[in-house]
């Protein structure tokens, strides 16, 4: 199973901004951290932030 | 029994906020527990002068709360922080008019319950936001946490 989320960006050393956007706040950081916490518990998952 | 409890306490929009006081700490329920008609009625009391000063706690706000008490006009009374920026408070955010508190969404309980005095919680029933998946969860113990430190006021 793989499990995606949204992102607004994402470098190539795999690190996501999902609540920025062109320099002011577009979201908030929300459940982007228990998104992962959680598929990281989940060994046999994939996932892509 | 309960259907006579429950008829006792009916009462109408403008009568359920009639007790608010100035400067109450006030946070609704989120996404589909927003109440229009509570909302409504705050902003009703604040466009009259009953009420001076309000503060708000949102977490997404979407459409009944922008267009009531997190309307541009009561900018001057209502004191608004958002634990989620949304289509309804982003431009507020944007200029400055409305704060972002920056969370991770199962945080929420713990922010309201351990660093905030809860004065008045205001939600309705909502049977499909019981049924939304993870990481919405938090929102609904935010709801029931705020629910629990306003009565915590109220006893």
């Amino acid at each position: 199973m793989i499990s995606v989320n949204s992102v607004l960006e994402v470098d190539l050393f795999g690190q996501a901004n999902a609540e920025f956007m062109e320099g002011h706040q577009f979201s908030g950081t929300g459940g982007q951290l228990d998104f992962r916490e959680e598929l990281l518990r989940a060994a046999e998952e994939m996932y892509i932030t | 029994m309960y259907k006579s409890l429950y008829r006792n306490k009916l009462t109408t929009p403008a009568k359920a906020v009639e007790r608010v006081k100035d400067e109450s700490l006030l946070i609704y329920g989120a996404l589909l527990a927003e109440p229009p008609a509570l909302l409504e009625a705050f902003a009703e009391r604040l466009r009259a002068g009953d009420l001076n000063k309000l503060r708000i706690l949102s977490s997404l706000p979407l459409v009944h709360a922008p267009k009531t008490v997190l309307a541009a006009d009561l900018v001057d009374c209502v004191e608004r922080c958002s634990t989620f920026v949304g289509a309804g408070d982003r431009g507020l955010v944007h200029v400055g008019l409305n704060d972002y508190l920056p969370n991770h969404l199962h945080q929420l309980p713990k922010l309201i319950s351990e660093y905030m005095t809860v004065d008045v919680a205001a939600t309705r029933r909502c049977f499909v936001s019981c049924m939304i998946i993870p990481p919405w969860k938090a929102i609904r113990f935010h709801t029931r946490t705020t629910l629990q430190s306003s009565l915590k006021m109220t006893t």
